[in-house]
């Protein structure tokens, strides 16, 4: 697992899946001119970090839900608050609709 | 027959309590299957309870009987008239050889959070089963459980069969996550987690008087209560206990508190929560685990605190063979032993499963479940 202080604040808000501190960081940086570039890479090491932490059994299958619904609201912030519409960004992973195998009883 | 109603009887109680029957409980959990045996339309299994509990009881008869069954009679009318869900039906929707299909469908907006808040929770039914077409209300789910009554009546009190489901009771997480799909539940954890939990905190206590009057009205004290999509499959432990595992407490407590007995419908993977089920009521509950929660090891933590029910796995009943029924019977025995079991097919017996192998799981639990 990678460590914390290994992380970046976008990257731990990212990984700890928390919506609100993930948006206000990036809000913040956006107004401080940072790059988008970086901050969509920082992103997709939250997402990497997710991943990790699912397959070591920390977070399960809802995790990974939000992650897809996270990454896909840090990506439309990223690109709203850059002017850029038509973003070059090709990852289409935010785009895959993730199929649970979920044969649970409802009852 | 007096005799062997109260024997029946007795059995599933000292199962629940923990202590020694004089065998083993059985239990199976039999829908489209029977409709196959009996070779009726699964249109008809689905839509007439009556024809529903006719080739269950059908298959009851044929197997040699056992001490309790679920009720299976209830499904499709439930489903196709009181639940809040797109529901396709065989020989309706698709062709007659299935079963019926839930599908995943975002029935319940965010907004709808607040409509439970201001009206309650029936309001949201009628609303939301309005906008798939229907009309509902309170009046309606009663006319719909008044009408299974004499059905339950008929297996509890003439053939002294228990019935181990009445009414039903989805804890919170488990029922926002149908309404509002996995996506939904996912995006409201994010955004909106202090509503989610301001409605789960307020809603329990409604879904369990929904679930005790069901109960009340068909005259059967058990009260299913689906867990699946909080499993370990589903939520990490963090979340399990901020959205699930405090009001599950809450409603069994309640139900027991009220007379009733949970019946905690378990699959997908339970391994890593289940020592939280130590802190339910004692000796008062059913725990149906599936395939991935090991057994053996499940029943050395629950110990003489739960009554665990399972799990003859549902390949082995379609694709089995009795030979290898029996051995998985002797040995599931042998490992959990006499006390606080309810031997059981795992989930639901699939509709494709032999007959020969669902009468030798009943057999297999006559002979091995026997106290010496």
């Amino acid at each position: 697992m990678i460590k914390i202080n290994q992380m970046s604040a976008l990257e731990e808000f990212f990984a700890d899946l928390d919506e609100k501190l993930s948006i206000n960081e990036i809000k913040k940086r956006m107004k401080n001119g940072e790059k988008p570039e970086k901050m969509l890479a920082e992103t997709k090491k939250g997402l990497r970090i997710v991943g990790e932490r699912f397959e070591s059994k920390q977070y399960a299958l809802i995790e990974i839900e939000m992650a897809e619904e996270l990454f896909k609201t840090c990506v439309k912030t990223i690109e709203t608050l850059s002017g850029n519409k038509h973003s070059n960004h090709q990852d289409k992973s935010a785009d895959r609709i993730l199929e649970h195998s979920d044969t649970t009883d409802r009852g | 027959m007096v005799k062997t109603k109260k024997i029946m009887n007795e059995r599933i109680s000292k199962a629940i309590n923990c202590s020694t029957p004089d065998r083993i409980p059985i239990a199976l959990r039999i829908e489209y299957a029977a409709a196959s045996w009996a070779k009726i339309k699964f249109s008809d299994f689905a839509l007439n309870p009556l024809m529903a509990s006719e080739a269950l009881e059908k298959a009851y008869d044929d197997i040699g009987g056992w001490d309790a069954v679920d009720a299976s009679w209830t499904l499709g009318t439930r489903w196709v008239k009181s639940e809040a869900a797109k529901v396709e039906i065989p020989g309706v929707d698709f062709s007659d050889e299935i079963p019926h299909r839930i599908i995943e469908f975002p029935v319940m907006k965010p907004e709808d959070y607040d409509v439970i808040l201001r009206k309650g929770i029936y309001s949201l039914l009628t609303r939301m089963i309005g906008r798939l077409g229907r009309k509902f209300d309170e009046d309606i789910e009663r006319d719909i459980f008044t009408s299974f009554a004499p059905i339950y009546k008929h297996w509890i009190e003439d053939r002294g069969v228990s019935v181990l489901r009445g009414g039903m009771v989805r804890p919170p997480f488990v029922q926002f996550s149908m309404w509002r799909t996995w996506r939904g539940i996912a995006n409201d954890i994010l955004s909106r987690r202090e509503k989610l939990k301001e409605v789960s905190d307020v809603v329990w206590k409604d879904l369990v008087k929904i679930g005790e009057n069901q109960s009340k009205i068909v005259g059967c004290n058990y009260v299913f209560i689906p867990c699946g999509r909080a499993s370990a499959t589903f939520l990490s432990e963090k979340l399990f206990l901020e959205y699930f595992f405090p009001y599950l407490k809450k409603i069994v407590e309640e139900l027991v508190k009220d007379g009733f007995t949970p019946r905690l419908h378990c699959d997908a993977d339970w391994m890593p929560f289940l020592e939280y089920f130590l802190e339910l009521p004692k000796k008062s509950c059913i725990i149906e685990l599936g395939l991935e929660t090991k057994f053996k090891q499940a029943k050395e933590i629950l110990g003489d605190h739960i009554c665990i029910y399972g799990n003859v796995p549902t390949n082995l009943l379609f694709a089995g063979s009795p030979f290898k029924v029996n051995e998985y019977c002797r040995k599931l025995i042998e490992d959990v032993g006499h006390d606080g079991f309810i031997l059981a097919n795992d989930d639901i017996v699939p509709y494709n499963a032999k007959f020969e192998n669902v009468k030798m799981l009943v057999e297999a639990g006559k002979k091995f479940g026997k106290v010496k």
